[in-house]
């Protein structure tokens, strides 16, 4: 274990081989390259298709649910999976484990699907 | 397989019910639509459960560890004990009196009163899952659950400080929160990473042993270890580490949400975070704190000297910059944030003493743990009824600045009575529980040595310092009238704020005794974690590889 001295000059050799690296690539590319300025080459890249509009439109707010949504199914496939792994060791214990976990998943789901946020086209209330 | 036994999943009991409560809520609003009426209930009857529990299983309960990763002496999860009960008791009952406070704001003419009444459901799973984040964050020592607990209890609460939509305030309150949280935890997360690169292992008693192992250069004759000067590297991890529960208890410098959460947030919340967060936060520090002492024994003094300063002066500077700023505020909400910041300096003293003197060997129960359980019982009780009280008077006037109170002793006697006795309980004034809050935590700083006395000036020039502000909101109520209307509170609010003002004499006077042998009672065993450590350092790292392996 280093003592605090060389402990110290090692995490600032670390910072400042880290900036040197990025700045020294950066350094370099600028020295070393040519200069061909072209406006095409200050445009936005977007899978090559020309853009339309600025880049901080408000995004349909939707879609955020729809994330939220798939979020659960995808927790719950990556605690399906492991578990599916050792069921045969975990026996009856293991079975209620996931049913109970899987139910309480289930129960944030049906509280999305009755209130209608699973619907695209949903009425919003005014406040 | 790892699989939990029934006693481990029996004691976690308060845990359940509390998961079973937020589940609860939203079956509900499944089966009844957005009712705001039975979303409360569910929340107070699941609150009420939850306590219930704590109460019933805190009676001579030991030191019980859940969820051991690779059997017995391995990692534990959760830890069930006094402490971790007591705590969890406050949360819960605390979260039962939130909901009430809903309750009767619900009847307020505010304008945010309709989206009040439907989001209920969802404000009352975000608290009830904020509270949940709480219990888990009291009753571990384990790495992971710690920053998940944080976790827990942080994501629902920036939701909840933005809960009322569209209002300016309430969205610049949650923004400043996400981002002061975030970063918050990504420090904690880095002082826990680096805990884990050096003494491998997730627990913090195992870690507190390899602290010993690494630093140990030999024994004294009686048998006790030499130890090492510490590393740099481990304290800086530990300090790192603490900075996530510093943030929750809004110590200085990670305090600068706590003003503008407060005046942003609505003033359930407020009322809130200013006591649950603070006092899960305080839970976790102790805990973690007490243990790392535990297990480093005689030479923690030496070894965890640094620690012990960095938390010293961070205490010393929080009820310092707190009483200062809150002297020019004119909006309650913000005025009582500084308040509440200053408080959690005096209970963050304690906390810099708790190094065992000699006290973990023979098991004995530091001062300062019992300090603590006392002064955030009665700072409960305190900033409940301040906070009710403003609450009480913003429903009836739309109004939160200083002004709304003046003349209240005419325009609503007993509000301004009761709010008279939290201002001097806040203060530390006898007769009122404040004053022994105070006076415990005051005589275990003395009498744990030179630091401990610098701090008990700094407290005491403190409370004199802030005499001043909380007297400035008794002399609006009592001597500035000027003709303001009389107001009308809920009659069940007006009930309430005399409880509290009830329960704070008491406390003060005729139950001071039983408050103080109630609270050695709940933290004697703090120290008592040290017993698991019965198993070396490697086999316990070795299980705990294992396992994940498995």
């Amino acid at each position: 274990m280093p003592d605090g001295g060389s402990l110290v000059i090692g995490l600032l050799l670390f910072m400042v081989a880290g900036v040197a690296i990025a700045l020294g690539a950066l350094i370099l590319g600028r020295v070393v390259r040519r200069r061909l300025p072209h406006p095409e080459k200050d445009a936005t890249y977007e899978c090559g298709e020309p853009t339309i509009g600025t880049c901080f439109p408000q995004f349909d707010l939707r879609f955020y649910v729809v994330a939220l949504v798939f979020l659960i199914f995808d927790i719950e496939i990556a605690l399906f999976y492991p578990w599916a792994v050792v069921y045969k060791e975990g026996g009856v214990a293991a079975l209620w484990d996931m049913l109970f976990f899987f139910s309480v998943i289930v129960v944030g789901f049906l509280y999305l699907w009755r209130f209608g946020y699973l619907n695209w086209v949903r009425a919003t209330p005014k406040d | 397989m790892w699989m939990p036994t029934g006693d481990e999943l029996s004691m976690l009991g308060p845990h359940w019910a509390l998961v079973g409560t937020i589940v609860a809520i939203l079956i509900g609003a499944i089966i009844a639509g957005r009712n705001w009426r039975v979303a409360g209930t569910i929340a107070m009857v699941g609150g009420l459960l939850t306590a219930g529990l704590c109460a019933l299983g805190w009676k001579g309960l030991g030191t019980n560890w859940a969820g051991m990763a690779g059997g017995a002496g391995g990692v534990p999860m959760l830890v069930a004990d006094q402490f971790s009960y007591f705590f969890i008791f406050l949360i819960s009952i605390f979260l039962v009196l939130i909901a009430g406070m809903w309750f009767l704001g619900q009847d307020a003419r505010l304008p945010e009163k309709l989206a009040r009444k439907r989001d209920a459901t969802e404000f009352y799973v975000l608290l009830v899952g904020s509270a949940f984040g709480m219990a888990l964050m009291v009753s571990t020592t384990n790495l992971l659950m710690i920053i998940i607990a944080v976790e827990m209890t942080s994501l629902p609460s920036y939701a909840l400080a933005g809960f009322r939509k569209k209002h300016r305030l309430a969205t610049e309150a949650s923004l400043k929160y996400i981002l002061f949280g975030a970063v918050t935890s990504a420090i904690m997360i880095y002082g826990a990473s680096l805990l884990y690169g050096q003494y491998h292992s997730l627990d913090i008693v195992v870690i507190g042993r390899a602290i010993v192992e690494q630093l140990t250069i030999g024994t004294t004759e009686a048998g006790g270890a030499i130890l090492n000067a510490p590393t740099v590297l481990m304290s800086v991890s530990i300090v790192a580490f603490m900075i996530g529960a510093m943030f929750k208890v809004s110590a200085v410098p990670f305090h600068f949400w706590c003003p503008d959460v407060f005046e942003g947030a609505s003033i359930e919340i407020t009322t809130w975070l200013s006591v649950a967060s603070k006092a899960a936060g305080l839970g976790l520090l102790l805990r973690v704190v007490a243990v790392l002492a535990a297990q480093l024994g005689d030479g923690a003094e030496q070894t965890l000297n640094w620690v012990r300063l960095a938390v010293a002066v961070m205490a010393a500077l929080t009820c310092t910059l707190g009483n200062f700023s809150a002297y020019r505020q004119t909006n309650m909400k913000r005025l009582f944030a500084f308040s509440s910041i200053a408080h959690a300096g005096y209970m963050l003293m304690a906390v810099a003493i708790i190094l065992p003197t000699g006290g973990a060997a023979s098991g004995a129960a530091h001062p300062a743990f019992s300090a603590i359980v006392l002064y955030i019982t009665v700072y409960l009780l305190m900033n409940l009824g301040v906070f009710g009280c403003i609450a009480m008077v913003y429903w009836a006037t739309g109004r939160e600045d200083i002004g709304a109170f003046n003349g209240l002793i005419r325009r609503s006697p007993v509000i301004a009575v009761m709010m008279v006795a939290f201002l001097f309980s806040l203060v530390g004034m006898p007769p009122l529980g404040g004053f022994i809050a105070k006076f415990w935590l005051l005589a275990a700083l003395f009498d744990s040595g030179p630091i401990g006395i610098l701090l008990v000036i700094v407290a005491v020039a403190n409370t004199l310092f802030s005499l001043y502000y909380y007297a400035r909101v008794a002399f609006a109520m009592c001597f500035s009238d000027d003709g303001q209307p009389a107001i009308r509170v809920p009659f069940l609010g007006q009930a309430a704020a005399t409880v509290c003002a009830l329960a704070i004499l008491l406390i003060g006077t005729l139950w001071a005794g039983n408050i103080k042998t109630f609270s050695d009672e709940r933290s004697s065993n703090l120290y008592a974690v040290t017993k698991q450590a019965e198993q070396p350092v490697e086999e316990a790292v070795k299980t705990a590889e294992l396992d994940f392996r498995e």
